[in-house]
C-alpha cells in the first residue's frame, strides 16, 4: 500500500507529504482492521459463532473448507505447528480463544485434560474400529481421528542394506553416530516414542538408561521430524527415528529409496480432536459437529487426500475406512499403546531429563 | 502580509493574567511534554506492558491463570538448576565474541570504504545493507548446504570433515551470528566515522605519530560508537533464536533462548521458568548498556558541524589495495553468496542428497506455488490460494509496520540522542535494548497475556488474534532496534535546524516535514526497508498472534516445511525473498527518482567524498 | 530597494524566569526594547543571554514572567505562542541552514511560510541574496559555501520576510576574524535598514559596542545594566560591568579626604589615594552615590591612561612590554611593582625597562563599591542582585582588556 503511494507520487516535492499520508493510511488500516475484527466477533454472537480451529494437520484446510461448505458454519483456521498451538492454548488459559484443537499425540490431550482445559463427555455418533475403541479416553475428553506410529525407523535403502531389527541393536558400534531423532521437548510426536520405550522397558529409569546408552552411541538430536528427515536425506545420519507418516511420505517421494521399519514395539501416536472446555456452548456444539464430520465417510476421504505424502498416511479409527495402500497392514506392526494420562503427567519431568542428559 | 492573529488575546502588560483557562493549561502541558509523553506511552504500551506481564509470571503465576499462587519463587529454583547457567553463560560469551568479531568486520568495512581508496568502496556499504536484509536462518542454512557431507562442497569434491565439524561447533555459531549482526556494527561505527573528519588523524601525523599512534588516538574518539555497536550486537545475539535452534542445537551447544523456548514448549507450559530465564537475559543485556553509559557519560555525539571538512583517504599501495579489495570481495561473496546459493539450490533440487540418481533440478516447486495446487502435486486443495494471499498480507502488514516504525523510531532516536539524557530517557534506553535481547517468543507470549484479558473481552475489545495486535507485536520488535540504529545518525543533526524553521514561520508539523525529515530521509528510507524485510520474514510473533485464517508468509512457509514439503517451502522462501528484493528496489528507485536532489545529498550510507 | 522598511516591534519582557531543574538560568529579567532599536545582550557564558533569546523566540518556555512583542502577549500566564506565531526571524550561531536546500531555497523559506507565491518569493530571495553579496551563489548547497557565506545566507533568510523583530544568536562566533568584521558590518547596516527591532547576543564587548544602540549586560540570569554603549563605558553599574566592558587596571582606593571611608558619598568627582604607591592621589569619578563604610575600588579605562613627561606625572611607572599596534604602540606599565596598566596607548615607542610618567584622566577612573550586595540594576526595575563573589582580578584583567578596546 505504501509502495503504491511512493510509486504514484508525481512531483518530487510531494514525497514528504506522501510519507506523512502513508503513515496516516497505515494507522487507518490498523484501526479499520480493529473495528472490523470487533464487528465480526459481535455479529457472531447473534447468529452462528465462528469455530476457531487450532490445527497442525497437513489436511486441516481441506477439511475445514469442506466443513464450512457442508454446514455453513464459518471456520477460522489457525494452521500452525503443534508447539505454537499448545503455547497459545497455555497462554490463553485466562481467556481462551480457541474452540477446537486438532493435533497428534494423546499425551498432549491428556495433559490439557488434566489441566481442566478440555470439554469432557462428548461421544460422537460413529462406530469405532478396535483401534479407535482403544484410543478413546474414559472421560471422553478428546476424540481420536487416526493413528500413526512414533519412533518409526526410517533409513536410506541405498546406504543401509541391513537395517537393525531390534531396539538393542541401535546401541551397537555399527550405528555409532549414525542415528538421529527429535527433541521430545520441542517435537510433540516424539514424547510418546520416549514414553513408549520407558513403558516397554518397565520403568522410567530403565528407559533413561536406554536413551543414555543411545546418546553415548553418538545419537543426533534434531528439532522436528522434518529436520531429522532432512539430515537423513543429506546423509548426515543413516537411521532416523521419526513419526511413521513422515517416513512413509518420504518413501513415496523417493519412490521407495527411503524405507521404514517398525521395531518391536512402536508406540501408537493417535491424532485427536479436543474441544475447549471454556468455549461458548454454541461453539462447542459446532466443534462436536466438526469432529463427527471428520469421522464421517466424506471427512475420512478428505483426511486421506489432503496431505498424501504426509499426515494422510494414517491408520483409520472408524469402521469401513481402509488405510491408504502405501501403509503396511496394521496387523504386521507390533503396536504399543501407552496410557496417555499416566505418561502425560510425566511429560515435563521426562523431557527435562532428556534435555539435560541426551540433548546436551 | 496578513498573518493570523494568535487565538489568545494579549493581556495588558505588567499585570499578571488573572484567570487562566483550564484548557489552555492542559494544552500547554501537552504541547510542552506532549511529544515525549506520547513516545513513552507508545513504548510502555507496546513493549513494557507485555514484557512486564510475561516477566511477572516468574513470581505470580496466578496472575494470568498459570498457577495457584500469587507469589512464589519456585520458578527460580526450577530455572536455576540443570543447565540454565551453562546456557546463559554460553549465550553471554558467544555474544561478546560476536561483538568483538563484528567490530573488526563492521568497523573494518566502514573504515576501508570511507577512509581508503580500496576498490569497490561504493558497493561494499550496499552489500552490508544487503546482509542486514537476509534472514538469519537462511545464512545458517546456506552454510549448512555448503559444508555438510553430500552437500555442495562434497559434490564439488571439496568436502572437508574438519570444516564441517568446526562449523557445527560454538565457533560456527559465533561465525554465523557475527555475519548476521555485522551490519549493526557497521552502521553505528560508520555513522561516527562519517562525521569525524580527519583532523584528529592529521593532528597525530603532524606531531610525528605513526599508524599505531593514529589508531590509539582515533579509537577513543570512536569509543561511543563502538560501545553503541557492542550494545546492539550483544542484545541482538542474545535474543537470536534462529541460530540457537539450528546450528547451536545440532552442535549440542545450548543457548539461553533455547532454554526459554523449551520451557514454553513444555506441557503444561512452564512460563515461570521462561520468565526467570528472560530476566537473566535482560540482566545480561544491561551489562554493555551499563558500560556504554559509564564511558560515554556527558560526551556529545554531535561531532558534525558546518566546519567539518570531508575526510581525506589513505592511499593504499598497489599490493595492499589489491589484497584488501580481494578480502572484501571474498568476504561478501561468502557472506551473501552462501545463503543465496543455499536457498536457490534447496528449492531447485528435489530430494537433495538422496543418492539414487534421482537428483535433478526441477521447477516443479515453483509451478506449484504459483498455480495454487500446492498439495504436493497430487490433489488440488480446495480453498488453497497458493502463496499469493500470504505474500500480499505480509507485504501490507510489513509496509504498515515499517512506516510506523520509521516515524516512531525516529522520534525515539531523537530523544535518545539528547546530549544530557534524563533519568527517564536512560530507563527508556534500557527498556529498548532489554527488549532487543528478548527472543520473539517471549514478546509473543507476553502479548497474549497482556492483550487477551478477560475483562477487555467482556467489554467487547478483543485485540488478540487480530491484525492490529499482530502489527503491534511487529512494532514492539522493530522499534527498539531501529531507533537504536537511528540514534547515531540523528545525533549528528543539530536541533537548530528545526528551531530555525519554527522561528521563520513554520508550524510544528510543517517544520518537522520541511526542515527535519528531508535531512534524515535516507536514514528513514533505510529503517523502513530493514523493518519491512524483518517483518516480512518474522516467525515467532506471527505464529502466536496471527488471526486464524490469515496466514503470513512466514507462517505459511513454516507450515509447509514442518509438513516435510521442503521444496515448496523453500520455493516459497525464494519467491518471498524475490518479492522482498523487488520492494527494496522499488522503494530505493522511487527515492532516487522522486526525492528532490537535496534530500539525496543527506547522510546515510553513502561514504563521504 | 523595493521592499519598504517595516516597523520594528516593541519588546517587553517582565519577570522572565527560566528554571532548568533547580538551577535558574534566568532569574527575573525585566527589559523593554523600543521599536527599531538594536539591542545587544552582553554577558559571559552561563549568564542567561542565550536562554533569554530562546525564550524570546519561543524555542524555550518561560518558567515565570511574560513576554510581549509589538504589544501582544506571546508568553506568560499559561500562554506560550510557538515561535512561528511570534512573527520574528533569527540568525543562529551554527547557521542552521537546511542542508537539503540550496541557498536560495533557504532564503525563500520564510516567504513561502507567509504564502508568498513561488515566483515572487524567488525574486525577493534573490534580491536579498544580492544584498548580502551572494547573488551568484543561490543554487549552491550549504556545504558548498564557506562559513561566512553560510552565515550571510542565514542573515538573508532572517531579513527577507520583513519580520519586525530579528534575533541574533552569537552569529559571528564561528567565523574567522576577517569574516567577522565584514559580516558585522552587513548585520549592522542591513538590520537597521530593514527597520526591524534587533536583539543580538554576544560575549564580545567590542562586538557589542560596535553594533548596539543599547546594551544589556547579563550576569547569573539577571540584567545588571541596560544603557547606551557610552553609558556603560562611562558609568558602569558595577565592577562586573566595568570589567566586562574593558579596563586596563583596577586597584583598591580610599577617599583622600576621608581615609577610613566612614562617610557616604554622592556621585561625582572624588580624589582618591592609591594605596601602595606612596602619597599618590588622583582625581576619579564616582558614577553613583555610595553609602558609608563600603570598600571602594577604582577601575581604569585604557583610554584614561596617558604617558607624560615626568613633571606632569601622577605616578611613575616602568615599561614592561611594548607592542606595535599599527597607528601607534600599546604599552604594559608597572607602577611601584604594584599596579599593572595594560594597553596604554602612545604614538611614540617607549623602550622596555624605561621609566615613564603616567597621568590618569579623571573621567576614565571609575570608583565603585566592591560590596557585591550593592551591585544593583541600573535602568531596569529589578531588585539588586546578590551575585557570587567577584572574580578576582589577575588573569581576568589581562583577558578582558585583551578583548580589544579601540
Amino acid at each position: 500500500m505504501l509502495i503504491h503511494n511512493t510509486e504514484k507520487t508525481g512531483a518530487p516535492k510531494r514525497a514528504a507529504r506522501a510519507l506523512v499520508a502513508a503513515t496516516g493510511c497505515a494507522t487507518m488500516v490498523a484501526t479499520i482492521g480493529a473495528t472490523a475484527g470487533a464487528g465480526v466477533a459481535q455479529a457472531a454472537t447473534t447468529s452462528t459463532v465462528p469455530l476457531v480451529v487450532y490445527s497442525a494437520q497437513g489436511y486441516d484446510s481441506t477439511e475445514t473448507t469442506a466443513f464450512q461448505k457442508a454446514t455453513g458454519i464459518p471456520v477460522e483456521l489457525d494452521d500452525n505447528s503443534t508447539g505454537p498451538l499448545l503455547t497459545k492454548i497455555e497462554a490463553e488459559k485466562n481467556n481462551p480463544k480457541w474452540g477446537l484443537l486438532w493435533v497428534d499425540g494423546a499425551t498432549a490431550f491428556a495433559s490439557l485434560d488434566q489441566q481442566g482445559l478440555l470439554m469432557k463427555g462428548f461421544e460422537p455418533n460413529v462406530s469405532w474400529n478396535p483401534l479407535g475403541q482403544k484410543a478413546v479416553p474414559p472421560d471422553h475428553s478428546y476424540i481420536p481421528t487416526g493413528l500413526t506410529m512414533a519412533g518409526t525407523l526410517v533409513y536410506n535403502s541405498k546406504t543401509v542394506s541391513n537395517p537393525p531389527t531390534t531396539w538393542q541393536a541401535l546401541l551397537g558400534p555399527k550405528w555409532n553416530g549414525e542415528i538421529g531423532m527429535n527433541d521430545p521437548a520441542v517435537s510433540g510426536p516424539t514424547y510418546p516414542f520416549v514414553a513408549g520405550m520407558m513403558q516397554h522397558l518397565g520403568s522410567v529409569t530403565a528407559g533413561e538408561k536406554y536413551y543414555t546408552a543411545l546418546a553415548n552411541n553418538g545419537l543426533h538430536v534434531y528439532l522436528t521430524n522434518g529436520d531429522t528427515l532432512a539430515a537423513l536425506e543429506a546423509g548426515l545420519i543413516k537411521l532416523a527415528l521419526i513419526q511413521s507418516s513422515a517416513g512413509i511420505g518420504a518413501t513415496i517421494k523417493t519412490h521407495g529409496v527411503i524405507k521404514v521399519k517398525f521395531l518391536n514395539p512402536v508406540a501408537a501416536l493417535p491424532s485427536a480432536i479436543g474441544i475447549d472446555a471454556k468455549a461458548p456452548k454454541a461453539e462447542q456444539l459446532e466443534a462436536e459437529k466438526f469432529a463427527e464430520f471428520v469421522l464421517s465417510a466424506q471427512g475420512q476421504k478428505l483426511m486421506q487426500s489432503g496431505d498424501p505424502t504426509g499426515d494422510s498416511l494414517y491408520w483409520p479409527v472408524v469402521k469401513g475406512v481402509n488405510a491408504l495402500p502405501a501403509l503396511p497392514k496394521l496387523s504386521t506392526i507390533p503396536v504399543e499403546n501407552i496410557n496417555p494420562y499416566t505418561w502425560g503427567a510425566r511429560e515435563n519431568v521426562v523431557n527435562t531429563w532428556f534435555t539435560n542428559n541426551v540433548v546436551e | 502580509m496578513a498573518q493570523a492573529l494568535p487565538a489568545a488575546l494579549p493581556e495588558e502588560l505588567g499585570r499578571p493574567t488573572p484567570a487562566v483557562r483550564p484548557w489552555s493549561v492542559v494544552a500547554g502541558a501537552l504541547s510542552r511534554s506532549g511529544g515525549n509523553f506520547f513516545i513513552w506511552a507508545v513504548l510502555i504500551f507496546l513493549v513494557a506492558f507485555p514484557v512486564g506481564a510475561f516477566l511477572l509470571l516468574a513470581f505470580t503465576p496466578r496472575l494470568f491463570g498459570q498457577g495457584a499462587s500469587w507469589f512464589t519463587l519456585s520458578a527460580f529454583s526450577q530455572a536455576l538448576q540443570g543447565k540454565a547457567f551453562v546456557a546463559l553463560w554460553n549465550s553471554i560469551w558467544v555474544s561478546f565474541a560476536v561483538c568483538a568479531l563484528d567490530i573488526v568486520i563492521g568497523g573494518g568495512v566502514a573504515w576501508l570504504s570511507m577512509r581508503t581508496n580500496i576498490g569497490g568502496r561504493r558497493i561494499w556499504p550496499g552489500f552490508m545493507w544487503g546482509l542486514l536484509l537476509v534472514p538469519s536462518y537462511l545464512i545458517a542454512q546456506g552454510w549448512q548446504y555448503l559444508l555438510e557431507p553430500k552437500g555442495v562442497t562434497y559434490q564439488l569434491g571439496l568436502y572437508s570433515p574438519l570444516l564441517y565439524h568446526s562449523f557445527f561447533s560454538p565457533a560456527g555459531v559465533v561465525f554465523v551470528d557475527a555475519l548476521v549482526n555485522a551490519p549493526f556494527s557497521y552502521l553505528t561505527i560508520s555513522a561516527a566515522l562519517g562525521g569525524l573528519g580527519s583532523q584528529y588523524e592529521e593532528a597525530v601525523r603532524v606531531h610525528g605519530g605513526g599508524r599505531l599512534a593514529t589508531f590509539r588516538v582515533v579509537a577513543p574518539v570512536l569509543a561511543p560508537a563502538v560501545l553503541a555497536s557492542i550494545a546492539i550486537v550483544f542484545a541482538e545475539t542474545m535474543s537470536d533464536y534462529g541460530v540457537a535452534s539450528t546450528l547451536a542445537f545440532q552442535s549440542r551447544f545450548q543457548m539461553a533462548t533455547y532454554g526459554i523456548f523449551e520451557s514454553i514448549s513444555q506441557l503444561p507450559a512452564n512460563f515461570g521458568v521462561a520468565a526467570v530465564l528472560s530476566i537473566l537475559l535482560l540482566a545480561a543485556a544491561a551489562i554493555p548498556i551499563g558500560i556504554q553509559s559509564r564511558v560515554t557519560r556527558g560526551r556529545s555525539y554531535a561531532i558534525l558541524s558546518g566546519r567539518t571538512r570531508p575526510a581525506t583517504r589513505y592511499r593504499l599501495g598497489r599490493p595492499a589495495r589489491l589484497a584488501l579489495t580481494s578480502i572484501a570481495a571474498l568476504f561478501f561473496l561468502l557472506a551473501l553468496g552462501a545463503p543465496a546459493f543455499g536457498a536457490f539450490l534447496g528449492s531447485f533440487v528435489q530430494n537433495l542428497g538422496v543418492p539414487d540418481g534421482a537428483q535433478h533440478l526441477t521447477l516443479n516447486a515453483y509451478k506449484e506455488v504459483f498455480s495454487g495446487s500446492i498439495a504436493y502435486g497430487h490433489v488440488v486443495q480446495e480453498g488453497a490460494t497458493g502463496l499469493l494471499a500470504p505474500v500480499l498480507l505480509s507485504a501490507e502488514l510489513s509496509a504498515i509496520t515499517a512506516t510506523l516504525t520509521a516515524v516512531i523510531g525516529l522520534a525515539i532516536a531523537r530523544l535518545l540522542a539528547a546530549r544530557r539524557p534524563g533519568k527517564w530517557t536512560k530507563a527508556g534506553d534500557l527498556l529498548l535494548v532489554g527488549s532487543i535481547a528478548l527472543p520473539g517468543i517471549v514478546l509473543g507470549a507476553g502479548y497474549i497475556f497482556a492483550f487477551n484479558l478477560p475483562f477487555t473481552s467482556r467489554v467487547g475489545l478483543d485485540l488478540y488474534e487480530t491484525l492490529p495486535l499482530l502489527v503491534m507485536g511487529y512494532l514492539a520488535t522493530s522499534i527498539p532496534t531501529q531507533s537504536r540504529i537511528m540514534v547515531g545518525q540523528v545525533a549528528q543533526v543539530h536541533g537548530s535546524l528545526m528551531e530555525a524553521a519554527r522561528v521563520h514561520g513554520a508550524r510544528a508539523l510543517s517544520a518537522w516535514r520541511s526542515a527535519y525529515v528531508p535531512v534524515v530521509s535516507r536514514v528513514l528510507v533505510l529503517a523502513w526497508l530493514i523493518t519491512f524485510t524483518k517483518t516480512f520474514f518474522e516467525l515467532p510473533i506471527s505464529q502466536l498472534l496471527y488471526p486464524p485464517g490469515k496466514e503470513t508468509v512466514s507462517v505459511a512457509i513454516n507450515s509447509w516445511l514442518s509438513n516435510y514439503h521442503y521444496d515448496i517451502g523453500t520455493a516459497m522462501t525464494v519467491i518471498a525473498l524475490l518479492a522482498n528484493f523487488l520492494v527494496i528496489a522499488l522503494v530505493l528507485g522511487a527515492f532516487r527518482l522522486l526525492a528532490p536532489e537535496g534530500w539525496r545529498r543527506m547522510g546515510g550510507w553513502r561514504p563521504v567524498g | 530597494m523595493t521592499s519598504s522598511p517595516i516597523r520594528g516591534e516593541r519588546v517587553d519582557i517582565a519577570g522572565a524566569t527560566k528554571l532548568f531543574g533547580a538551577k535558574a538560568a534566568l532569574a527575573g529579567v525585566h527589559l523593554h526594547v523600543e521599536p527599531g532599536t538594536f539591542l545587544v545582550l552582553l554577558g559571559p557564558s552561563g549568564s542567561g543571554k542565550t536562554t533569554l533569546l530562546r525564550c524570546l523566540a519561543g524555542i524555550e518556555r518561560l518558567s515565570e514572567g511574560t513576554v510581549s512583542i509589538g504589544g501582544q502577549l506571546v508568553a506568560g500566564g499559561g500562554l506560550h505562542l510557538p515561535p512561528e506565531r511570534r512573527r520574528l526571524a533569527m540568525v543562529f550561531q551554527d547557521y542552521a541552514l537546511w542542508p537539503h536546500m540550496t541557498a536560495l531555497k533557504n532564503v525563500m523559506f520564510p516567504l513561502r511560510q507567509l504564502r508568498v507565491g513561488t515566483n515572487e518569493a524567488r525574486r525577493r530571495a534573490q534580491e536579498m541574496l544580492q544584498r548580502v553579496g551572494l547573488g551568484r551563489l543561490g543554487e549552491r548547497y550549504p556545504n558548498e559555501l564557506s562559513g561566512g557565506e553560510q552565515q550571510r545566507v542565514a542573515l538573508a533568510r532572517a531579513l527577507v520576510g520583513g519580520a519586525g523583530l530579528v534575533l541574533f544568536d552569537e552569529p559571528l562566533s564561528n567565523l574567522d576574524a576577517d569574516m567577522r568584521e565584514q559580516l558585522r558590518l552587513a548585520i549592522s547596516t542591513l538590520a537597521r535598514d530593514s527597520g526591524a527591532t534587533s536583539v543580538y547576543i554576544t560575549h564580545d564587548q567590542a562586538e557589542a559596542f560596535a553594533l548596539a544602540d543599547r546594551i544589556g549586560v547579563l550576569r547569573d540570569g539577571r540584567l545588571v545594566q541596560l544603557g547606551s554603549p557610552e553609558d556603560l563605558y562611562r558609568q558602569p553599574a558595577s565592577p562586573f560591568v566595568a570589567r566586562f566592558t574593558g579596563i586596563c587596571t583596577e586597584t583598591p582606593v580610599t577617599p583622600a579626604s576621608d581615609p577610613d571611608g566612614s562617610a557616604g558619598r554622592g556621585a561625582g568627582a572624588l580624589d582618591v589615594r592609591l594605596p601602595g604607591i606612596a602619597g599618590a592621589t588622583t582625581r576619579a569619578t564616582m558614577p553613583r552615590a555610595v553609602p558609608s563604610g563600603v570598600a571602594l575600588q577604582m577601575f581604569v579605562r585604557p583610554s584614561a591612561v596617558q604617558i607624560v613627561q615626568s613633571a606632569e606625572a601622577q605616578v611613575m611607572a616602568r615599561v614592561r612590554d611594548v607592542a606595535f599596534a599599527g597607528r601607534g604602540y600599546e604599552h604594559a606599565l608597572e607602577a611601584d611593582g604594584q599596579l599593572l596598566f595594560t594597553r596604554v596607548f602612545s604614538l611614540q615607542r617607549w623602550p622596555r625597562g624605561s621609566t615613564v610618567g603616567v597621568q590618569l584622566a579623571p573621567d576614565g577612573c571609575l570608583v565603585l563599591p566592591v560590596d557585591p550586595a550593592l551591585e544593583g540594576v541600573v535602568d531596569g526595575d529589578g531588585t539588586g542582585g546578590t551575585g557570587k563573589a567577584l572574580v578576582p582580578g589577575g588573569t581576568d584583567l589581562v583577558d578582558l582588556t585583551g578583548l580589544g578596546n579601540k
